[in-house]
């Protein structure tokens, strides 16, 4: 790469900023800041960022119509920084068009995590890889096979959908609503998918009842853990 | 005589002037009707049995007169009776007046058995219906008493006692209280809005003077007032009128209201003492919380807070003296206090929500063995080197409750267990159907909960002995648990196990009425 990601950090705190442009700035991330929803959507406009990093709680505006707004005219991966126990604005922004969300107070492991996953489904939108490797795991989405520890697992058709969405977004979370609606065609009870679920780590998760691939995040969706 | 047994119906009775002409005929038309049979007697003794004599037939139908009717219509019958006796037996016959002087000693004796007899039949018969009256009027009270106990509250117990008394004796009823040394209308009935200037003047007089006020003395005053008299100061006062005027009582109502005022004044009284001693529970539970929720935040906020300031200074002032290992400890010092810190702040919100009721559960359908996956794998930090087991029956029914925060009990309960139970040791969580509930157990290998701690193990910033001596938590995490679990619908239990040393957490949902899962076709597939 010849420059250098560029990082919009959008939160009011500047402690949270400060921290945040000192680490992301020692992993080799350029750093852009802004203050408030209107700074952000300006900063947006000139030269934009490759990633943003956005607080839901900004003193000026509602940070889910700043989603709204960006996404109007940017594909630019949106990561929410929220804080907890409010799935509900978690899975409005995913629902808007944010591509993942941490939790306030964050480590940074997990937030470099985010920012890796969604750079890289940008970066890799063309010519994705199509084959998924993660421990005994692996699926091919050209071949549409799925083999765990090398033998083939036959998976009924709504299976192979649902899982074959995960591997498009490894790494990412995906919110119930959203898999349902690629899945089906018409609304239905998210219970359906959640049985799904459950036959697809019968079938492909070493211990189903403590899942290592098809992760839970409760209240918003499911995530598939990042390949090897 | 007045008389309150006859008023137990709840309409007010009918007022007494209208009543008055027939009910006071109708003894004398009796007592007329009892000479007249006695006369027809008389006359059949005499026809057939020549019996000279018949004025006991007379003198007896006097006595029942006075026994049924009382003084007075026994005298008329008695005036009735000689009338008879002289027109029918005494000679000149047909005639009323008296020639024999044999006869005339005859009807004179005859008066004075007749006035004699009648007035001590009638004494007997006032007695006996005293005696009725006082029996009911104490069965009454003793009912009324007994209702009083079962009032607790103020102004139930003020409004039953003006029905009390307008239903027994069908007069306009009303209670005043003093508050604060000014007296108030509490309760009336009939229901009224207000009371007047001059009516609660008289009320304000008995209610200093300590004694009934002086009836009629105004004329514009509508009621009678009587003190309700506690141990050592009056309470209040109760008013009793009618039909716009203080009602005047005989001595047995007047009795009956003064006794329901004494009880009442008792009842208030106890309702006081009560209230006063409740008060005074909930202010030193109130402030044992709050001192608990002091030494609880002060303790646990100070102690990562220490620190993480410690560590954050050592590696700000003194990096370079560092070798590598010893920065990458204190850093961690930073990461580990600063997630405690965190758990600490989240149970405080957690709390919060719960208290202020701003709660908001999500019903959905959840699988259970989904949110248990969720929590073991948060808990996998603060589990350290536990060793987690899952047992998760097949088939679960899904159930309608709140994924998220059955994962926050989950993780409170694995964090708990990883405080007290050694390392290395075994947590299990198990889920399963029991008769017609769904069961989630949690069970440690700790040193298991003292029994005086069962019973208070939920209660809020309740620390046992045991979790005091060990570095345990703020004893809130348990208090959300039953919190989340409740407001779900569900039930939460702490127990021991019987097969080892260690605690058991139990969280019962009823079972869903009809199953959520799918039908087995809709899962095999398609379209």
């Amino acid at each position: 790469m010849t420059e250098a990601v560029a990082v919009l950090v959008v939160d009011d705190e500047p402690p949270i900023r400060r921290f945040l442009r000192t680490s992301l700035f020692a992993q080799g991330f350029r750093i852009l800041e802004a203050e408030t929803g209107a700074e952000a959507l300006e900063r947006l406009q000139g030269n934009p960022p490759d990633v943003v990093l956005l607080d839901l709680g900004l003193p000026d505006a509602d940070g889910l119509d700043i989603i709204r707004s960006v996404r109007s005219h940017s594909t630019v991966p949106i990561i929410v920084l929220s804080s907890r126990s409010n799935e509900q604005a978690k899975v409005s922004a995913l629902n808007l068009g944010a591509d993942d969300y941490v939790t306030k107070p964050f480590g940074m492991e997990e937030l470099i995590a985010r920012i890796r996953t969604a750079l890289r489904h940008r970066f890799q939108q063309q010519g994705a890889s199509s084959v998924y490797r993660n421990g005994i795991l692996s699926v091919d989405l050209v071949r549409r096979t799925v083999r765990v520890r090398g033998e083939e697992v036959k998976l009924s058709r709504k299976e192979y959908l649902i899982l074959s969405l995960l591997v498009a977004h490894a790494g990412k979370v995906l919110t119930h609503q959203f898999i349902m609606r690629q899945v089906w065609e018409t609304p239905s009870d998210v219970q359906y998918l959640r049985v799904y679920i459950k036959q697809l780590r019968q079938k492909i998760e070493p211990e189903p009842q403590d899942p290592r691939y098809i992760l839970t995040e409760t209240g918003v969706g499911y995530r598939l853990s990042e390949a090897d | 005589m007045h008389d309150p047994l006859g008023a137990s119906e709840p309409h007010p009775r009918p007022k007494r002037m209208e009543a008055q002409p027939l009910t006071r005929l109708l003894p004398y038309l009796g007592a007329s009707g009892m000479t007249a049979l006695a006369l027809l007697l008389a006359l059949l003794i005499d026809t057939y049995l020549f019996v000279a004599n018949v004025a006991l037939v007379f003198l007896t139908s006097v006595v029942l007169a006075a026994l049924r009717w009382g003084e007075l219509p026994a005298l008329f019958a008695c005036a009735l009776s000689v009338a008879s006796l002289n027109f029918f037996f005494f000679p000149p016959i047909h005639d009323l007046r008296v020639h024999d002087p044999e006869n005339v000693v005859a009807v004179l004796v005859f008066i004075g058995v007749a006035i004699l007899v009648g007035r001590f039949a009638s004494r007997a018969r006032a007695n006996a219906r005293l005696a009725e009256q006082r029996a009911t009027v104490t069965n009454k009270l003793y009912i009324f008493a007994g209702r009083l106990t079962s009032v607790d509250d103020l102004a139930d117990l003020l409004s039953l006692t003006a029905r009390q008394i307008h239903e027994a004796l069908g007069l306009n009823a009303i209670v005043l209280l003093a508050e604060r040394d000014v007296l108030a209308l509490r309760s009336a009935m009939p229901p009224i809005e207000f009371l007047g200037e001059v009516d609660l003047e008289q009320a304000e007089q008995c209610w200093r003077r300590q004694e009934s006020s002086p009836a009629a003395e105004s004329a514009s005053c509508h009621y009678l007032f009587l003190p309700l008299r506690a141990a050592n100061s009056i309470l209040g006062v109760v008013g009793v009128g009618q039909d716009g005027q203080p009602a005047s009582l005989s001595r047995e109502d007047l009795r009956f209201v003064e006794a329901i005022a004494d009880q009442v004044a008792l009842a208030i009284q106890r309702l006081t003492l009560v209230t006063e001693v409740h008060r005074a529970r909930v202010a030193a539970e109130t402030e044992r919380l709050r001192s608990a929720m002091l030494s609880a935040i002060s303790h646990d906020l100070k102690t990562p807070l220490a620190s993480i300031l410690g560590a954050a200074t050592s590696l700000a002032s003194y990096s370079s003296y560092y070798q590598q290992q010893e920065r990458d400890e204190l850093a961690e010092t930073i990461r580990e206090e600063a997630e405690r810190m965190n758990r600490f702040v989240a149970n405080l919100l957690d709390i919060t929500r719960i208290e202020s009721s701003t709660l908001e559960v999500r019903q959905e359908a959840t699988d259970i063995e989904e949110v248990i996956g969720a929590a073991a794998r948060r808990a996998r930090r603060v589990l350290g080197d536990h060793r987690l087991s899952l047992r998760i029956a097949p088939e679960l029914p899904m159930l309608a409750i709140d994924g998220v925060l059955l994962e926050q009990v989950l993780f409170n309960l694995l964090d708990n267990a990883a405080k007290y139970a050694p390392p290395g040791s075994t947590v299990e969580i198990e889920a399963g159907r029991q008769h017609d509930r769904i069961i989630i157990k949690v069970t440690d290998e700790g040193p298991g909960i003292l029994p005086q701690d069962l019973q208070r193990i939920f209660e809020k910033f309740y620390r046992s002995d045991r979790g005091r001596r060990q570095r345990a938590g703020t004893g809130l995490g348990l208090a959300i648990c039953r919190g989340f679990v409740e407001a779900m619908g569900g039930r939460i239990h702490a127990g021991n196990r019987t097969d080892h040393s260690g605690a058991v957490f139990i969280i019962a949902f009823p079972e869903p009425p009809e199953p959520l899962s799918l039908p087995a076709t809709a899962c095999d597939d398609d379209d």
